[in-house]
C-alpha cells in the first residue's frame, strides 16, 4: 500500500502545484532565486540554510568524523557546519550557470565583519579584499561579501555584481518558466533539506573545445555516451531532485517534467508481490518489454545514427535467423507485471534468484523460447510438469535456468530448488486501484541484513558485510519510481538507519580517526 | 620450424590470404627467406659484458681489428657460417617471410612473430663491419659487395605487409647506404670499380621498400580486431580476462554483437586505410605535401569517428612512416647521385658545375628528389660538393641540414665526407 500512498501524494502535490507555484513567487525563496541568472543550468537551495546544516551535522558527525585528539577537535567538520549556520538567517541559492560559474544567495543578519570572522573559522584561507572577503589562496576561488541584509558570493567579482540588483521589471527570471516556476515553487522545494533543480535543456552538452580533438582524450566518446544516456533517461527534462535528510533516515525524491505521453493505460491485472522476508525485491507493473528494443534503440542512435542503423540491421538478422520477431513475438508477449528476487541466504548456498513475469500467450512464449536456445546453441528440455506449468531447463551465458511457464506468467531460476521457492512465495495482488494508476511503476527493497548474509565468508568481502551486518534489523534502501502522463518520479529512502547506527557499523578504519 | 631457439609455426599461404595478407605460393628454393632464417639460426648468441659491447659498437664507427678487438673478433669469426648464409639469401631475387605464430593454427594477427628481426638488423651490421676490415686490407670491391647485400635485405625486409617489418627493412638499406657513402669518401676507387657500383645501385632502383606494402597486412590485422569482442580479443593473446563466467560468455554472444558496434567500426577502418592507401600510391612528394598539409591527427579525424578509439590505438603512425619512406629514397638517390659525380670526376678531373652534366653517360636520367619531384640541389665546394633534398618540409633551405631527419625544419644533406661517427 506504500506505492499508492506515494502516488496519491504526488496526484495531490501536483494539483496543488500552481496555486504553489504563484504564492511562491512571492516568497523569499523565490526572490533570491530570481535574482541568479535565468540561464542557471543548476540551482542548489534550501528555504532555510541554518536548519539544514543543522540536519546535515549528525550525519557529518558519523560519516566524516575526522582525526582524533585536539587536533580533531579543531577539525570536526559538523562543527564547521554549525559555524557556518551562524553566518545564514533564512534560505540559501547557489547558480551555476553554463560557463561554470558560480552565484550564491542567502539571506544573512551579520555584517561583513562578523561573516569574516565566521569564514577564518573555517580551515579555508580568507582574507579582506577591496571590500569583499576573498576565499583561497592566493588565486581565490570565490569572493563573499554583505549586501543590504543579503550573502552574496561567487566565483569572480563580475558575477557576484550581478546578485546586488534584484531583477528589474520585464527582465527574464529562471521562475518565468512554466515548469521551473511549477518545481521550484513547490511545497517539496520548500519543504526540501536540500534541492537540486536543473531546467530544461540544461544538459545540453558544451560546443566541442580544442583539447577535444584528439579522440584518445576520450572526451567525445563520453560526450557521446551522456547524450545517449540523457536519451535513454530522459535527463535533459526539468528536474527538481530534493534530499531529505531526518534523524532516521535520508530520502533522495525526484521529479521530472516531461512532454505528455499518449498511450494506453495497462489493463488491469494484479501484481505481483515478493515474500519481506527475501533480501532484495523489485517488482514492476505497466512493463512494456517489447519498448525495450526500441530504448535501446533511441539510445544508440543518440550516441551515433550509424550505430543505431547498425543495431536494426542486427536486429533484423536475428529475427531471420530466429524465424520470428523478437521484439514482437517474445518481448511483447511479456508483462505488464514482472518480479525480480534473491533469495535469503542458504548455509554454503550459491545466490539464488527467482524472476517472475507475466505472459499473455503461454504456448507463444514457449514456441520462442525454445528457439532462442536452439538459435543460441544451448539446451532445451521439457521436465515433468509441476502445479498446473510446463517445466523446462535450459541454460544462457552459461547459467542454467529452469523455467516454469503457467498460463498468465513464468518462472525463471538457476536451481529447481530457487524455482520451487518462487513457486511457493510468490503471489498476486489485488489488482490496482486504477484511478490512482500510474502508466508504469516499479519498486524495489534492499534489506542490508539479508545482503550481509548473502555475502560469502572471507576477507574479501569482510570490508562491506561487517559493517553492513552491524546496521539495525530494519535498516534498508527503498526504492520507488513510477510515471505519471507528463511526470516522472523517483523516490529513493535510506530507512532504519540513524546516525548514530552509522556511526557503529562505520568500518573500523573509519572509526578508529575518532 | 624453430628460430633463434624457440618453435614457430608457419600459417599457411591460403590461411593468411584469407586473412587479408597478401600472399604468393614461392617455391621454397627461390625463397630467399628460408636461407635468412638458416642465418639468423645460425648466429651465435653475443657474449654479454661491457667490454664486448664497447668493442662491438665501436667496430660499427671506427676502423677495427683482431690485435685490439680480441674478444669482438673472436666472436665475429663465429659468425662467418651466418654471414655467407645472409650474402647467399641476400643475392636472391625473391624473398617472402612466413608468416609465424607461437601456437600452430593461430590466426590472431595481432599476434603475429617477426622472431628474425632483431637478428637480421644485427647480420646487416655484421656486412658493415666485415665490409670495414676488408677495406683495411684493400679488397674495397668486396667490402661493397657486403654493403650491397645489407641493402638487398633491407628490400627484401620492405616488401613485407608488416609495418615494423618495412621500417626494419629502412633501417637495413640505411646501414648499407652509410657504409657504401663511407667507402667512396674513404677510397680513392677506380673507374671499373665505381662503374660496377653505379651498375649494381642501378639494378636496386626497384627493390626499395614499398611505402604501400605495410597497408594490407595492418589492414588486414585491424579489421580482424574491430569484429571482435574485447573478451575475444583478448583471449586470442591470452591476456587474462577482465570478466569470467556469465559475463564473459555474454560477450562472446551474439546478443553482445547486437549491441557491439563492430560493422561501423570495421567501416571506419576501412574508410582509414583506404585513404591512407590513397596517400601512399600518390608521387612521394605529393604524398610528403598532404602530410604537411593535413597533420596525422586530422587526417584521422577526417576518417575516423570521434568516438572511435579503436583505429587511434591500432593505426601506426603512418605518416612518420610514410616520411622514412621518402627519406629512405632520397638518401639512395643521392647515393646514386655521388657515386655518378665520382665517375664524372674520374673522367674530367673536376666535379661539374652542375647535375645536367651527369645525364645521360654517368646516368641515364637524373633522379628527381622525391621530397620536391624536382632535381636535387647541387653546388660545387672548393673541396668537392654538397648536394641536397629539399627535405619533408618540402622547402629549400640553401643546403641547411638543421632538424630535416626528424622531419622537421631544415634540408637532407649529403656532402662526400664520412658521415658522422665515421673516422
Amino acid at each position: 500500500m506504500k506505492g499508492f500512498k506515494h502516488i496519491a501524494r504526488t496526484v495531490a502535490l501536483l494539483a496543488l502545484l500552481k496555486g504553489a507555484s504563484l504564492a511562491a513567487q512571492e516568497d523569499e525563496l523565490a526572490a533570491l532565486t530570481n535574482r541568479l541568472p535565468a540561464d542557471s543550468v543548476t540551482v542548489i537551495g534550501t528555504a532555510d540554510a541554518p536548519a539544514t546544516l543543522e540536519a546535515m551535522r549528525p550525519w557529518v558527525a558519523a560519516l566524516l568524523p575526522g582525526p582524533p585528539g585536539e587536533e580533531g577537535a579543531k577539525l570536526s567538520f559538523a562543527d564547521m557546519l554549525s559555524d557556518l549556520a551562524a553566518g545564514f538567517s533564512g534560505p540559501l541559492v547557489v547558480g551555476i550557470t553554463p560557463d561554470r560559474t558560480w552565484r550564491l544567495i542567502a539571506r544573512t543578519e551579520r555584517t561583513q565583519p562578523e561573516l569574516f570572522q565566521i569564514l577564518r573559522k573555517l580551515p579555508l584561507p580568507a582574507r579582506e579584499d577591496e571590500g569583499l572577503v576573498a576565499m583561497g589562496p592566493q588565486d581565490p576561488f570565490g569572493f563573499v561579501g554583505v549586501h543590504d541584509g543579503l550573502l552574496i558570493g561567487a566565483a569572480d567579482r563580475g558575477a557576484l555584481n550581478s546578485l546586488r540588483a534584484a531583477p528589474i521589471e520585464g527582465q527574464k527570471t529562471l521562475l518565468d518558466d512554466g515548469d521551473a516556476s511549477l518545481l521550484l515553487g513547490s511545497d517539496e522545494a520548500r519543504q526540501a533539506t536540500l534541492f537540486f533543480f536543473s531546467p530544461r535543456g540544461a544538459l545540453e552538452e558544451p560546443a566541442a573545445g580544442k583539447e577535444d580533438l584528439h579522440p584518445l582524450a576520450f572526451a567525445s566518446l563520453q560526450r557521446r555516451m551522456e547524450r545517449a544516456l540523457k536519451q535513454l533517461l530522459q535527463a535533459d527534462a526539468t528536474a527538481l531532485c530534493c534530499l531529505d535528510v531526518t534523524p532516521d533516515g535520508i530520502r533522495l525524491t525526484a521529479t521530472l517534467r516531461l512532454p505528455g505521453r499518449e498511450g494506453e493505460r495497462p489493463a488491469a491485472s494484479g501484481r505481483l508481490k515478493l515474500p519481506e522476508t527475501w533480501p532484495v525485491t523489485l517488482t514492476g507493473w505497466g512493463a512494456d518489454f517489447a519498448s525495450v528494443v526500441d530504448w535501446i534503440e533511441a539510445g544508440m542512435r543518440a550516441f551515433d545514427p550509424d550505430v543505431g542503423a547498425e543495431f536494426r540491421e542486427e536486429m533484423a538478422e536475428l529475427n531471420r535467423d530466429l524465424g520470428y520477431d523478437f521484439q514482437r513475438d517474445l518481448l511483447g508477449n511479456l508483462g505488464p507485471e514482472w518480479a525480480l528476487g534473491l533469495l535469503p541466504a542458504e548455509a554454503g548456498g550459491n545466490v539464488e534468484w527467482v524472476l517472475a513475469c507475466g505472459v499473455r500467450d503461454r504456448d507463444g512464449f514457449i514456441r520462442c523460447a525454445e528457439g532462442l536456445a536452439r538459435l543460441a546453441k544451448e539446451p532445451w528440455g521439457e521436465k515433468e510438469p509441476a502445479g498446473g506449468a510446463r517445466r523446462f531447463s535450459t541454460r544462457a551465458f552459461t547459467v542454467p535456468l529452469e523455467i516454469a511457464v503457467g498460463h498468465d506468467r513464468f518462472l525463471m531460476a538457476p536451481s529447481a530448488a530457487a524455482l520451487q521457492r518462487g513457486l511457493d512465495t510468490v503471489e498476486r495482488m489485488e489488482p490496482a486501484h486504477q484511478e490512482a494508476a500510474p502508466l508504469w511503476e516499479t519498486q524495489g527493497v534492499a534489506r542490508f541484513g539479508g545482503i550481509a548474509e548473502l555475502m560469502p565468508d572471507g576477507e574479501d568481502f569482510a570490508v562491506l558485510r561487517n559493517p553492513l551486518s552491524k546496521l539495525p534489523a530494519d535498516a534498508q534502501v527503498v526504492l520507488h519510481v513510477w510515471r505519471l502522463p507528463q511526470t516522472q518520479m523517483f523516490e529513493l529512502s535510506v530507512e532504519g538507519i540513524t546516525p548514530a547506527a552509522l556511526g557503529t557499523a562505520a568500518p573500523t578504519p573509519l572509526r578508529a580517526r575518532r | 620450424m624453430t628460430v633463434r631457439g624457440q618453435v614457430y609455426h608457419a600459417m599457411p599461404n591460403e590461411v593468411a590470404r584469407g586473412l587479408g595478407i597478401p600472399r604468393e605460393d614461392i617455391p621454397d628454393q627461390e625463397n630467399a627467406a628460408w636461407l635468412y632464417l638458416q642465418a639468423v639460426n645460425a648466429l651465435p648468441v653475443e657474449p654479454e659484458g661491457r667490454a664486448f659491447e664497447q668493442q662491438y659498437s665501436a667496430a660499427l664507427k671506427d676502423p677495427w681489428g683482431p690485435a685490439q678487438d680480441e674478444e669482438f673478433y673472436a666472436w665475429f669469426q663465429k659468425t662467418e657460417e651466418a654471414r655467407e648464409l645472409f650474402r647467399k639469401a641476400a643475392a636472391m631475387p625473391r624473398c617472402q617471410f612466413p608468416v609465424l605464430t607461437a601456437k600452430a593454427g593461430q590466426t590472431f594477427l595481432a599476434a603475429l612473430m617477426m622472431p628474425q628481426l632483431s637478428a637480421m638488423r644485427q647480420l646487416a651490421r655484421l656486412m658493415a663491419i666485415e665490409g670495414r676490415l676488408l677495406e683495411q686490407q684493400g679488397k674495397v670491391r668486396e667490402a661493397l659487395e657486403l654493403y650491397l647485400a645489407a641493402f638487398r635485405m633491407g628490400g627484401h625486409l620492405g616488401r613485407e605487409p608488416i609495418l615494423i617489418t618495412g621500417l626494419v627493412g629502412i633501417a637495413c638499406q640505411g646501414i648499407g647506404c652509410k657504409a657504401i657513402r663511407d667507402c667512396l669518401a674513404r677510397h680513392d676507387m677506380q673507374k671499373d670499380v665505381l662503374a660496377w657500383l653505379a651498375g649494381e645501385l642501378g639494378a636496386l632502383e626497384g627493390k626499395l621498400p614499398d611505402g604501400s606494402a605495410w597497408i594490407a597486412g595492418e589492414r588486414a590485422m585491424a579489421v580482424q580486431i574491430a569484429g571482435m569482442a574485447p573478451d575475444e580479443a583478448l583471449a586470442a593473446i591470452e591476456a587474462p580476462g577482465p570478466t569470467a563466467g556469465p559475463l564473459r560468455s555474454f560477450m562472446k554472444s551474439r546478443a553482445f554483437h547486437i549491441l557491439w558496434p563492430d560493422r561501423t567500426i570495421r567501416r571506419d577502418f576501412d574508410r582509414f586505410y583506404n585513404a591512407v592507401e590513397r596517400l601512399a600510391q600518390l608521387p612521394p612528394w605529393e604524398c610528403a605535401a598532404a602530410i604537411r598539409r593535413q597533420p596525422e591527427e586530422k587526417f584521422v579525424a577526417e576518417h575516423v569517428k570521434d568516438w572511435n578509439v579503436l583505429p587511434w590505438m591500432l593505426v601506426p603512425a603512418f605518416e612518420r612512416a610514410e616520411v622514412r619512406y621518402i627519406q629512405n629514397a632520397a638518401d639512395f638517390s643521392a647515393l646514386r647521385l655521388g657515386v655518378a659525380l665520382r665517375l664524372y670526376r674520374a673522367d674530367h678531373a673536376a666535379y661539374p658545375d652542375t647535375l645536367d652534366a651527369l645525364a645521360p653517360d654517368y646516368l641515364a636520367v637524373l633522379p628527381p628528389d622525391p621530397f620536391s619531384g624536382q632535381g636535387f640541389h647541387y653546388r660545387r665546394e672548393a673541396d668537392g660538393w654538397v648536394l641536397w633534398s629539399v627535405g619533408p618540409d618540402q622547402d629549400d633551405d640553401a643546403g641547411r641540414e638543421g632538424e630535416a631527419r626528424r622531419g622537421e625544419d631544415g634540408d637532407l644533406v649529403y656532402r662526400p665526407r664520412l658521415t658522422e661517427g665515421t673516422q
